[in-house]
């Protein structure tokens, strides 16, 4: 009799599951913005809040949850906006534990205390995600727009942590932080918190390309994958021609699916282009139709389905994503002018490390030691 | 054996999906997932803290074509082995 029981580590080896969920047409990723309203002001943010539009009541979330369980959905982050700011909040967590969802939750923790952790606890979410830009107040605050932030995040992230909850620190680089990238580091390292960096900032839900200002410029990225200063980056062996043919394309549509404040449904939290509104068309029949959008992604299994990419050399390191493609050109199955450049950028400081030259004279080991 | 009167019974806190007979587990203590086969998942699902091992084998013999030693052993095996990993609790 066979009767398997063999664990796997998502961030290592999602692939055989998602092959899995894409066969049943499972949204086994499911990312809910629950409001878009913050109280900070981030000025990288890609949300804009639609005050016009209403947002979706608890027995709306109750029935869309019931809806995504049913299609199959696992995976479910909540996020925004600032989710707390939501006074049913907990009645939403509780009620997705109790369809026994997998949940994430993104948040910048200002409005975090003690007695929310508690419950927060009980309900052992399968991660807590917060933004942090700094470890001082100048600069986070700089980014956030709020005087008092960098404190209130900071109580969070300590209280999650004292009752033992999966903390991860997401932290977007940009011009404005990027001078704290170490202090991050090692504060991270000191406290044991598992810690994420961006460098990839999005335009807005809008179409918006004014988050971009914010981006840090070439030579700085070249110096940050080149490990000149803390990152993670792992020398990758060139695929063959064969390989980058077959490298998969992302999972939208076939293993993801996003929900907004005002129930559109779409192919994954970046692609925002509307499916459907769970407020007029089940959840079920908007993910089973044929729609043009729907099929094409679901026809994108791999680079050599993308005809502006099939042939390209850059593949090995290419990070594109369909949502970005769509945000920078219009089109989600074209070129994406950001992946081109950090594939050219990855390309080069591969290089450099298969060349044994990429470490910069050990400061990212000394540093990495310090840390530990 | 010690194992076959036990009522095991799952974890409160693990996440869990079944699709067309087949369930996805997710642990978020240490945030591991497993992809269940069709026995395995009518074992998961049977493991309510209502019944015994023994009579979850019983279960599966009538659910499933393979020797009664055999459903036994690996019945028997994989509720251990679970219980092990903190996905079910005993009772
Ligand atoms: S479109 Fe982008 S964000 Fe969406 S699943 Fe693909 S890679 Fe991820
Ligand atoms: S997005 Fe750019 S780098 Fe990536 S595969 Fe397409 S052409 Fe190449």
């Amino acid at each position: 009799m066979n009767i398997i029981c063999k664990e796997i580590n998502p961030s290592e080896n999602i692939g055989v599951i998602t092959q899995r969920a894409e066969k049943k047409l499972m949204p086994l990723i499911a990312h809910l913005d629950l409001t878009y309203r913050c109280n900070l002001k981030c000025l990288h943010c890609y949300c804009v809040n639609d005050s016009e539009r209403a947002e979706l009541t608890f027995p709306e979330i109750k029935s869309l949850l019931d809806q995504l369980a049913e299609a199959g959905a696992l995976l479910l982050t909540v996020s925004g906006g600032e989710v707390f700011l939501r006074e049913d909040i907990f009645d939403i967590l509780e009620y997705a534990k109790g369809k026994l969802f997998a949940v994430s939750i993104f948040t910048n923790g200002t409005l975090l205390d003690e007695d929310k952790v508690k419950r927060l606890a009980a309900l052992r979410p399968l991660s807590v995600e917060l933004s942090l830009y700094g470890t001082g107040e100048k600069v986070h605050e700089k980014i956030t727009g709020v005087a008092g932030s960098f404190e209130k995040t900071l109580r969070a992230i300590k209280l999650l942590k004292a009752r033992n909850l999966r903390t991860v620190i997401k932290t977007m680089l940009m011009k404005e932080n990027f001078c704290e990238l170490e202090n991050i580091f090692l504060f991270t390292k000191r406290e044991n918190i598992e810690l994420q960096l961006g460098v990839e900032i999005t335009p807005k839900t809008d179409g918006s390309r004014a988050p971009l200002t914010h981006e840090l410029d070439e030579k700085i990225l070249l110096g940050y994958f080149a490990g000149d200063i803390p990152s993670s980056y792992n020398p990758q062996r060139e695929l063959t021609v064969e390989e980058m043919a077959n490298k998969p394309a992302c999972g939208a549509a076939r293993v993801t699916c996003a929900i907004n404040p005002y129930g559109d449904i779409f192919p994954c939290s970046i692609l925002t282009i509307p499916v459907g509104n769970i407020r007029a068309v089940p959840f079920k029949k908007i993910w089973s139709s044929s729609q043009p959008l729907l099929n094409s992604l679901r026809n994108i299994y791999a680079y050599g389905d993308l005809p502006d990419c099939s042939r390209c050399s850059l593949i090995t390191h290419c990070r594109r994503c369909h949502g970005i493609a769509y945000l920078e050109s219009g089109n989600f199955a074209g070129k994406s002018e950001s992946a081109c450049r950090y594939a050219k950028i990855l390309k080069n400081v591969n290089q450099r490390f298969l060349n044994k030259e990429g470490s910069n004279g050990g400061r990212e080991e000394t540093l990495r030691k310090t840390g530990s | 054996m010690e194992i076959l009167k036990i009522k095991p019974k799952r974890d409160k806190d693990i996440a869990w999906r079944t699709v067309e007979k087949e369930a996805l587990i997710v642990n978020p203590k240490d945030s591991l997932i497993y992809p269940f086969n069709r026995v395995a998942t009518r074992i998961w699902e049977l493991a309510d803290g209502g019944k015994t091992v023994a009579e979850i084998i019983d279960e599966i013999k009538n659910e499933f074509d393979a020797s009664p030693e055999t459903i036994e052993r690996d019945v028997a095996e994989f509720i251990e082995n679970l219980i092990s990993k903190g996905l079910l609790e005993k009772q």
